[in-house]
Formats: C-alpha cells, sequence, structure tokens
C-alpha cells in the first residue's frame, strides 16, 4: 500500500500532499483534548501494523489497519496516519517523504469514508456491530486498493488493469483486516463502548 | 464482465508468488566488466520478475530486463558513464542503485569493453612468481611483453574474485530488514508527540478556564 518515491509524477505527488494537508487540517480541528491518547494509540497500531505479515499460501501480505483507525477516529484518522506513515518512512523506508502526502490519502481517505459509512451501524445496535465492523475493515483496504490505482493511473498503464491488480493482490489482506476489525469492535463493544467515535457525544 | 474475471485469475497466477511488502531495495557490484544486482523486499524475499531499468547519467534508458527466481540480474556495462539501477516491482514499488563514473570506470579499467582481461587471464599461469611492487620501477627482463596495463587488469580479476563473497556479504546486510529499534522508536515517537499535544491543548483548557 505504500508507493515509493520516484515513481509517481509530480501534479500527484502535489495534488496528493493538498488533499491530505486539508483533511489533517479538519482532522486536527476533531482533535480535542479527550481523543488525544486514543489517536495516539490507534497511530502507533497503524505504525506496528505494517510490520505484521500474515502468510498467505505462497506469498506473505501484511496488515493496514486503516479500517479500524478510521472508525474509531473519524476525521483524527488524518493526524493519525500521516504520523505513523512519516515514523514508517523515516524507520523503515517504507512509502517515502515526497510520496507521503499521496500515502496518507489513499490510507486514511477510506478510512474516513469507512467511517461514515459504518459508524452509525456499528453504534446502532450489538448484532450489527460486528459484520458491520467486518465490513468496514474490508472496504477500507478495497478502497485504498482503488485510490492507488488512482494515483498509479498517470504512469502506470491501464487504470482498470493496474487497480484489479492491486485489488486481487490485497484480496487476503482486506478479509483479515475485516476479520481483526470485527473482533476489536465486539471486544470493545463489550469492554468501553465509549472508546467507539461517536459525534454525539464528543460535541 | 468475464474480461474482468479473466483478468482476476490471471493477475491471481500472476502475484501469487509475490510478496505484498512495501519497500524493495536493490544492491549492485561490479565485476570485472559486468555489473550483478540482487533485489529483495525487506522480508528477505526475492524479487521474482521484477522489471530492471538501467539509465545513464542524462537519464536516458541503456537497456531492461527481469530478474530471476532469485532476484538476481546481471549486465556487461554498456559504456563508461555514471549508471542507475532500477528496479520495479510492481504496484508502486521501486528501488534504485547507482553507480559512479568513476565506480565503473575503475571497474572497467580504462577500456569500455570487457573483452580485454580475457587475453591475460590465459597468460597469468606463464607468470606466477612476479612480483607487483618491482613491476613499475624494474623493467623484468624476460617478460617485455608482459605490460602494465594487463598486470592490473590481472590483479583486479583477483581481487574481484577474492571479494566476491564479502560483497555478497554486504549485500545482504544493506538489505536488513526492519530492527526491534526501528519499530520502539517509532512508537515512543507516536507517544511522544500525543503527549506535547495533549499538553497544549491541556494548556489551552486551563487558560479558557
Amino acid at each position: 500500500m505504500h508507493l515509493s518515491e520516484g515513481i509517481l509524477s509530480g501534479p500527484v505527488l502535489v495534488s496528493g500532499a493538498v488533499l491530505a494537508a486539508a483533511g489533517t487540517a479538519v482532522g486536527l480541528k476533531h482533535l480535542d483534548y479527550d481523543r488525544i491518547a486514543q489517536t495516539g494509540m490507534l497511530s502507533a497500531a497503524f505504525f506496528v501494523a505494517s510490520l505484521i505479515h500474515v502468510p498467505v499460501g505462497p506469498s506473505s501480505v501484511h496488515l493496514i489497519l486503516n479500517g479500524i483507525v478510521g472508525l474509531m477516529l473519524g476525521w483524527c484518522a488524518f493526524p493519525a496516519i500521516l504520523i505513523a506513515l512519516t515514523l514508517q518512512a523515516l524507520f523503515f523506508q517504507f512509502g517515502g517523504i515526497s510520496t507521503l502526502g499521496v500515502n496518507t490519502m489513499i490510507m486514511a481517505g477510506p478510512a474516513v469514508a469507512c467511517y461514515y459509512l459504518f459508524s452509525p451501524v456499528v453504534q446502532k445496535g450489538k448484532r450489527m456491530a460486528g459484520s458491520a465492523a467486518f465490513a468496514c475493515g474490508f472496504c477500507a483496504v478495497l478502497f485504498s486498493a482503488v485510490l492507488m490505482g488512482v494515483a498509479l493511473m498517470t504512469t502506470e498503464e491501464k487504470f482498470m488493469e493496474v487497480t484489479v491488480l492491486i485489488i486481487t493482490a490485497n484480496l487476503p489482506v482486506m478479509v483479515i483486516e475485516g476479520i481483526v476489525t470485527a473482533f476489536c469492535i465486539v471486544f470493545l463493544n463489550k469492554v468501553k463502548p465509549s472508546l467507539i467515535a461517536n459525534k454525539r457525544s464528543r460535541s | 464482465m468475464k474480461k474482468i474475471v479473466f483478468l482476476v485469475f490471471a493477475s491471481l497466477l500472476l502475484w501469487a508468488g509475490s510478496s505484498a511488502a512495501h519497500r524493495v531495495t536493490i544492491f549492485g557490484w561490479i565485476e570485472g566488466g559486468t555489473v550483478y544486482t540482487e533485489s529483495q523486499y525487506p522480508d528477505g524475499k526475492r524479487v521474482k520478475n521484477g522489471k530492471i531499468l538501467v539509465y545513464n547519467e542524462g537519464g536516458k534508458e541503456l537497456l531492461t530486463g527481469t530478474t530471476s527466481d532469485n532476484g538476481e540480474f546481471s549486465f556487461k556495462i554498456p559504456n563508461a558513464s555514471a549508471l542507475r539501477v532500477v528496479i520495479q516491482a510492481g504496484m508502486g514499488h521501486q528501488g534504485e542503485w547507482t553507480f559512479s563514473e568513476q565506480e565503473i570506470r575503475n571497474a572497467t579499467g580504462g577500456t569500455l569493453n570487457a573483452e580485454a582481461p580475457e587475453p591475460a587471464a590465459a597468460e597469468t599461469p606463464a607468470q606466477p612468481p612476479v612480483a607487483p611492487t618491482v613491476a613499475p620501477s624494474v623493467p623484468l627482463p624476460q617478460t617485455p611483453a608482459f605490460d602494465l596495463g594487463q598486470l592490473e587488469q590481472m590483479m583486479e580479476r583477483v581481487v574481484d574474485k577474492k571479494l566476491q563473497p564479502i560483497t555478497r556479504m554486504l549485500a545482504q546486510m544493506q538489505q536488513k530488514g526492519v530492527t526491534l529499534n526501528d519499530i520502539f522508536g517509532g512508537i515512543g515517537y507516536i507517544l511522544g508527540l500525543a503527549g506535547v499535544a495533549a499538553y497544549f491543548l491541556s494548556r489551552k483548557n486551563h487558560t479558557k478556564k
């Protein structure tokens, strides 16, 4: 999911950076005192998740966790993911500094989208929460794959082919993320329901 | 619809052996006029069927190729200019390795083509006891044909051969994956940043009240 440096063209990098900056600004506005600890923790989780390689058949994939980050943080996913990606670029050389904006958009954009799509369902009832959380984790990675295809569209051949390729390669990740997200949400619903992002209770 | 299904199937086959890691590294070294490269993912998996692009100093594409099952790719040095070897592993993964012009010149020993060392190699068994230090000052009486350039090339070949395991070891060390220090360092940064943010927000809250 991390785009390396030197692949994307200038306009894509700049527009990614601008969008990511806007998203981060909105996220920082939403970031109040009560949510800082949670944002930090999920940022740390996101930072480490990329290192967890799950062997699937002959290949291995890694977790992204942007679904659960979005579900629990809402717009605050932007600063959380931006910081985690910056540190990943610095420490692990995953992605790169110049592609930071684009990578943030690719992963945080779907996180926020999934927050709006699935958060109401997750908060509604305990029965639905698990399956909605699964869908959230699944779709976040799916949307990320599509966004990545869009970002690569300008440099690689055809949008359709590249996107299908990325989606198939990440299919196992989607399923695993869905399961992980579902487990986390079901667990949190039992133990500490207040942790799951709630627009009404915050304002 | 059928096309998409086919595409999905084809790409599944294509990507079955690939690792969805997010960094590719390439390490390159020169041995006697040939550039060798090794590409891998951070978990140590080799990049199979990765696309290799070789550019010269001006960014002109000189040659392309694909990596073997061991992630290796080698090519003869095309001309004596700086080289940039780029590995593309697909899906936005790319790494590169550069050789400076000096490195290339040293490796080719002034001559551009790698053919030159061949006759030198043929002569080597005939002249084993030559001490390299005497060569420049004292003209050896019995071997007038054995000139300095050939000796230099021969030595380079020997040194290259001796250094080969070390270069390989270096290649492996260069491509070390993520260490525990990196992980905890990163987590520490995040917690620290959260702490700083909490501090400033709490001050803001205080002044408001």
